[in-house]
């Protein structure tokens, strides 16, 4: 190989070798920590919606999940309310506040309410809610308080890498099932024991060619 | 057809503006009826050549003249270390469009069955039709039609 340098090269010039590497593994690394950060997960990040809907209010108050999210423990889709939902309690609560005149708007023209996907994941991915809570994995485990959220955001990444963290280790994460709808449960101290024990009790199969099978949720 | 009109002021071949100026002066029955006329005209087709890659006209069948082996890895390398830039995009927003009034029984994200019938040769055949949020995607046969 020819040489690089020239003999009367001088320092500067054979640092500069050095500071290109550094700049290209500088780049590559911003733009690693940039995907990482909420710049590139959206974490805690909350989207505008046509209503600012406050999550925090309404749990608060002491209405249950399934009153809006009706199809959680049916379906692959938790489900968004119709304006029929909202306007049950609207018609009367709250019934001139210009807040709210998107809704009303929505149930005099028959028109829907456009709302901004927050947990969105890639087309690619397959899942389904019902078998989560079905096997108790609760709200708050992926969605965490959204009882103390004013406006809508994501707790988790929902990478895969934060999907297998529980796929690898279910027993960490499972609940009793009377406990999924419960936004304040936090796990017990012999959470490890206890979780082994729910998992049999629940028939989950814990081997790894079915709980990593890429095929679970790339079908 | 008038030939002259468009012909290239120099013989290096058109530019594309020239030949957009060349269009715009042509008029009533000298417009071109195809693309492939267009081509064939004047200098237009050397143009094209110039305006396209050289790797791209290395491929061309006329002229067979196979790439060497070096030419063909640095293209393959290039477009797939291009093809992994696709991926650096953010995930497009996207809506969520529910029901103002939902019908009843319907479950978002599962299927509906409704039984019915279509007239074929004057009887009803009994069918099972499958509906995703009123969209009908799968008709079978029912086999617990009377008919059957």
């Amino acid at each position: 190989m020819a040489q690089i340098f020239h003999p009367t090269a001088n320092a500067v010039a054979r640092l500069s070798i050095v500071i290109v590497g550094l700049v290209v593994i500088g780049g590559l690394v911003t733009l690693d920590q940039l995907t990482r950060a909420p710049y590139g997960t959206e974490v805690g990040v909350a989207r505008e919606q046509p209503v600012p809907f406050s999550h925090k209010h309404h749990s608060n108050m002491g209405i249950d999940c399934r009153y809006c999210h009706t199809s959680v423990e049916d379906s692959s889709f938790a489900g968004i309310p119709p304006t029929k939902t909202c306007m049950n309690c609207h018609s009367m609560i709250f019934a001139d506040q210009t807040i709210l005149e998107p809704v009303r708007e929505s149930w005099k023209t028959g028109e829907s309410l456009q709302w901004n996907r927050v947990h969105d994941l890639p087309q690619f991915v397959y899942f389904n809610h019902s078998i989560h809570v079905a096997k108790g994995i609760g709200c708050s485990t992926c969605h965490g308080r959204v009882d103390e959220m004013p406006l809508t955001r994501k707790e988790n990444t929902l990478y895969m890498g934060w999907c297998l963290d529980c796929h690898r280790a279910p027993e960490n994460f499972v609940r009793p099932k009377d406990k999924v709808f419960d936004m304040a449960w936090t796990p017990p101290a012999n959470q490890a024991e206890v979780g082994k024990e729910l998992l049999k009790e629940y028939k989950v199969d814990t081997a790894h060619y079915r709980m990593l099978d890429c095929y679970l949720c790339h079908r | 057809m008038n030939e002259t009109s468009f012909q290239p002021e120099s013989d290096v071949g058109m530019t594309l503006s020239e030949a957009r100026a060349q269009l715009a002066k042509a008029r009533g029955r000298n417009y071109w009826r195809s693309l492939e006329q267009l081509a064939s005209r004047g200098n237009f087709q050397a143009m094209l050549k110039r305006e396209m890659p050289r790797q791209a006209t290395d491929v061309e069948v006329s002229d067979w003249d196979p790439i060497d082996r070096r030419d063909f890895i640095r293209l393959m390398g290039a477009s797939l270390a291009l093809a992994g830039l696709t991926a650096c995009t953010k995930q497009h927003e996207e809506k969520i469009v529910p029901y103002v009034k939902a019908p009843e029984e319907l479950i978002p994200g599962r299927p509906q069955f409704y039984a019915t019938a279509f007239v074929h040769d004057g009887y009803a055949q009994g069918v099972l039709a499958e509906s995703h949020m009123g969209r009908p995607t799968k008709i079978e046969g029912n086999p617990e039609h009377p008919r059957v």
